[in-house]
């Protein structure tokens, strides 16, 4: 029964991409009414601003329904449409705004990662508020690598930089949010390492 | 219980997060979209079937009806015949129009009324008469006189009663040179030029139908498309590549053809099958999809368009993607030059192509064979397309009601055959011959 109803709503998903293909105005209001929610939280977490978030929203669900016809019907689609959203939100953000990275001796730094601060309980707002007030380079790594699953070696080609980089922007990024996260946890919290 | 990672943490904290978009955004999309594809194919393809049917038509009215029956025609305009004081005569009065006729009219003034008979062989008399002039009639002219049937019709004038012969063939008529100073000499009588004036040629209209085949060489046409935009620096290398190593292939076009011809203007139509295409090789048989969007991904049983697949000794395999249309040409040539047996005249041609097959020849991977199977809705493959092009046509008449046509025309489709990274259009040359039926 459970394998029927997603075989249904598989069919009526390749109906609507069927009928986005054709550019039918009704599937791609239905689409967008699916999935505008959800992609306005990846770019709001990549641009830090709401009005910024929406314009890469819609920029985003342009390029979708315009090179939908690409689109072969190989992997998931959401999976597709979300690494339009996230290349369109990362385009912007090496085009408009002033991304650094600092270099980082990895030998002189000392990883939280064997005791990894307890997020399960809090809420996903609090979590992406710290995210957002992350610099610039640390959000971006964070979102690409933490969040969307990005390899290094993909991340350095999309923000045109050494692999050592985003490793080590990363290990940064993870150890300032993390005490950022604990410090929302527990206001007692002291930062002890590093 | 495995404790969970920080990123795993934060991805499943996170991924889900979701905001409500600003109002009014749907909106502000809306305007920047594509317009949807099936309403403007459907204007193309009915503008197409609505402009060729036109044709079509009025190509069976002028065959089934209006070629039952001729009305007589009057090579001199009716209100000016009353001003005319006809010498009587016993000889046919014969009037070269100044302008080409569609059918001549001659005059026999005639107190004296002629019989049928009579009109022709006076008339036969004549031309034999004139045949030292260098202005007489072709021997192909007289013999054609031999089947001359004159349709008699006796007009009444205040003057004179005069019979018209109607339709009198050959299409050269000579003017007899007493009859023009008789005219002249009136004063009841405009000048000439203006009596003579008869219905042009330029309003008739000749009907034709008939088949068509032509021969068709066609490459490809590369420019990048949408994919590249999105830093596919691969597409740029595959479309210098491929420019390099992509081959012409032989097709055809074969089928109805029919339209009409008014002075030196001739317009056409027809209803053909077309296959075209071109071949490029793959160095690489896994890269096939980002050199021919039409083979997606390593031949995974997804089907695509009709291709054949040929592998070398060297590991290079050639791909042949082959195309088969219904199309629906409109076309229009003028006659720079027009002679009796022959003319010729430059050419242009709009067609509507609908692509028409749904197998293709495929490699099935797992069992290593050639598999054919149905053409899916993925492949990215236009459906309809407009083809434009250019050349010029010799025309030569066989005899009175055929002709043979040999037009040679260079074609370029205005859209991509397939869409991608990189996107084919097709130029072809097609060398077409056609055999023509003229309703006359």
């Amino acid at each position: 029964m459970a394998f029927k109803v997603t075989q249904d709503l598989k069919n009526k998903e390749e109906q609507l991409i069927k009928a986005c293909q054709r550019h039918e105005r009704l599937a791609q209001s239905e689409f967008f009414r699916l999935y505008s929610g959800k992609f306005l939280g990846i770019t709001y977490r990549f641009a830090g601003d709401f009005d910024t978030a929406n314009d890469l929203l819609q920029e985003g669900f342009i390029k979708i329904f315009n090179c939908i016809s690409d689109y072969r019907f190989q992997g998931s689609f959401e999976g597709w449409m979300r690494k339009i959203i996230v290349t369109t939100s990362i385009n912007y953000i090496k085009k408009h705004m002033r991304m650094q990275f600092e270099e980082i001796d990895l030998n002189n730094f000392i990883s939280l990662s064997e005791n990894p601060v307890s997020i399960d309980k809090m809420n996903c707002d609090d979590i992406i508020s710290e995210i957002n007030k992350l610099p610039l380079g640390f959000r971006t790594v964070i979102n690409l690598y933490a969040i969307e699953g990005y390899t290094y070696p993909e991340i350095a080609v999309m923000l045109d930089i050494k692999e050592v980089t985003v490793r080590s922007q990363y290990m940064r990024a993870k150890q300032k949010l993390a005490i950022a996260l604990e410090k929302k946890n527990n206001p007692h919290y002291e930062e002890k390492i590093v | 219980m495995k404790k969970k990672s920080f990123e795993e943490q934060l991805n499943h904290k996170t991924s889900e997060f979701s905001l409500t978009p600003r109002a009014g955004l749907w909106g502000e999309i809306e305007p920047h979209l594509v317009p949807e594809k099936r309403k403007r194919r459907a204007i193309v393809f009915w503008f197409w079937i609505g402009a060729s049917a036109f044709i079509s038509t009025v190509a069976a009215y002028s065959f089934f009806v209006s070629g039952t029956h001729s009305s007589p025609k009057i090579a001199i305009h009716p209100t000016i015949i009353p001003k005319v004081k006809m010498p009587v005569s016993d000889s046919l009065i014969v009037i070269q129009p100044k302008e080409e006729v569609s059918a001549p009219t001659a005059f026999i003034p005639t107190n004296q009324l002629i019989p049928k008979s009579a009109a022709v062989n006076q008339y036969k008399t004549h031309l034999t008469s004139q045949s030292n002039n260098k202005n007489s009639l072709s021997n192909e002219s007289i013999a054609d006189l031999e089947n001359f049937t004159p349709v008699q019709k006796t007009e009444t004038n205040p003057s004179n009663t005069i019979t018209v012969i109607d339709e009198l063939t050959p299409s050269e008529i000579i003017a007899d040179s007493s009859v023009i100073a008789a005219i002249n000499n009136s004063q009841d009588i405009p000048k000439k030029d203006s009596v003579i004036t008869g219905p042009k040629k330029a309003n008739s209209i000749t009907f034709y139908t008939g088949f068509s085949f032509a021969p068709l060489l066609s490459h490809s046409a590369l420019s990048l498309g949408k994919q590249s935009s999105q830093s596919n620096t691969n597409a740029q290398y595959d479309r210098q590549y491929r420019q390099k190593t992509d081959k012409s292939i032989w097709g055809f076009t074969v089928g109805w053809t029919g339209g009409f011809e008014k002075n030196r203007h001739h317009l056409y139509t027809g209803l053909q099958y077309s296959k075209m295409g071109y071949q490029l090789l793959v160095k690489n048989i896994e890269r096939i999809d980002l050199v021919s969007t039409s083979v997606p991904f390593v031949y995974q049983n997804v089907a695509t368009d009709s291709f054949a697949l040929r592998k070398k000794d060297d590991g290079a395999s050639y791909v042949t993607n082959s195309f088969h249309y219904l199309n629906i040409p409109i076309g229009y040539s003028y006659q720079l030059m027009n002679k009796s047996k022959f003319s010729i005249g430059i050419n242009g041609q709009l067609s509507y192509n609908y692509l028409l097959h749904s197998k293709a020849l495929l490699y099935d991977e797992s069992s290593g064979y050639y598999i054919k199977q149905n053409v899916q809705n993925e492949s990215q493959l236009s459906r309809s397309n407009l083809i434009i092009g250019g050349g010029f046509e010799i025309n030569y008449n066989l005899n009175k009601n055929s002709s043979l046509s040999f037009r040679p025309l260079y074609h370029y489709t205005l859209k991509p055959v397939e869409t991608a990274a990189i996107n084919t259009r097709i130029h072809a040359l097609e060398l077409a011959l056609s055999w023509r039926w003229y309703f006359r």
